[in-house]
């Protein structure tokens, strides 16, 4: 008895010691791995999703992506570890794309607002000319029949 | 000295079990609390995948864009995926169903062609898309040339229109 008692014992120190380790290689190896990259996906899948809408949907539609786009790319500045420099600017496009349906839907506050996150952002990433023409030609829609009156590039 | 063996070998043998369970449970509560930012994870790389090879025009693309589809059909479906996000997936599965309706097309499948852009025109309607006809649905699938960064290439639209193409790391 007193020797399975002392076998366990061994089993058990060795199980107390190994147990961390395991966890920490899981976690640093593995899951530290796939969850930035499942975030960096997820913030390229909105991205691009609002980016498509931006050309192909009509304005509302285009709207709630840029929105959703933008509210995901603040929220993974935060916490996503592969966040970087191109999701910023991606943002900062966004703000762009979203001042000019907010300007042709009659939003002029809002719009200015947009754009000025989008020059303050462009800047800081080290666009060489940030001025609002120069983004605005850089946000030109796509001239395809598919864009409603009001929202045509200038 | 052999007792002394023993017993270091169960001290072993008890650090790899230790270290076997706390992985797995270390593993089963992420994959529990991260069930969709794992999902994310792969149906990224999927669809990665297989663009890449539909734009190559490989014997695969069919199969890995049916695969892909697949996946995104699960996350539409899903009830823990945000009414948004449902949107961006089936703009998704439209473009999917429209590259394959392309391949259908290519392959001399005439009606699964056309069943596939069907399907694509449901999807991208549901999406807000507001020409809805063949020519600019088959326009945003269009093959693009293999970027040599290694990413999935934009598409021909986004190409034309998006100012923050990514190419090696450049902005305008």
């Amino acid at each position: 008895m007193k020797k399975v008692s002392r076998i366990f014992a061994l089993l058990l120190v060795g199980a107390v010691l190994g147990a961390p380790l395991g966890a920490y290689l899981i976690q640093r190896k593995f899951i530290d791995k796939e969850k930035a990259l499942g975030m960096v996906n997820e913030e390229a899948l909105v991205d691009d999703y609002a980016k498509k809408e931006f050309i192909y949907a009509d304005s509302h539609s285009a709207r709630e992506a840029l929105t959703y786009a933008v509210e995901i790319h603040n929220e993974m500045q935060g916490t996503s570890t592969l966040s970087g420099w191109p999701e910023k600017s991606d943002l900062g496009w966004c703000y762009a794309e979203l001042s000019l349906i907010e300007e042709s839907a009659g939003n002029p506050t809002l719009a200015k607002n947009y754009m000025s996150q989008a020059q303050q952002i462009l800047k800081e990433l080290g666009l060489k000319d940030p001025s609002e023409s120069h983004i605005r030609k850089l946000v030109q829609r796509m001239p395809a029949t598919n864009q409603p009156s009001s929202v045509q590039p200038r | 000295m052999k007792k002394l063996f023993l017993q270091a070998s169960l001290v072993v043998v008890g650090f790899f079990v230790g270290g076997t369970v706390g992985g797995y449970l270390t593993f089963h509560r992420y994959a529990r609390d991260y069930a969709l930012v794992r999902a994310f994870a792969w149906t990224g790389i999927f669809n990665a995948v297989s663009v890449n090879q539909y734009n190559e025009g490989s014997k695969d693309a069919k199969q890995e864009l049916f695969s892909t589809l697949t996946l995104y059909t699960q996350g539409v479906r899903s009830s823990a995926i945000d009414p948004t996000m449902k949107k961006a997936l089936r703009m998704n599965c439209g473009l999917l169903e429209a590259r394959l309706s392309v391949l259908e097309n290519e392959s001399g499948n005439v009606d699964g062609a056309k069943s596939y852009l069907a399907r694509a025109q449901e999807d991208l309607d549901a999406a807000g898309w507001v020409d809805l006809s063949e020519r600019n649905i088959l326009q945003a699938v269009e093959r693009q040339p293999v970027s040599p960064c290694g990413s999935a290439p934009r598409n021909a639209a986004e190409t034309s229109a998006s100012p923050n193409q990514k190419q090696c790391g450049l902005t305008p």
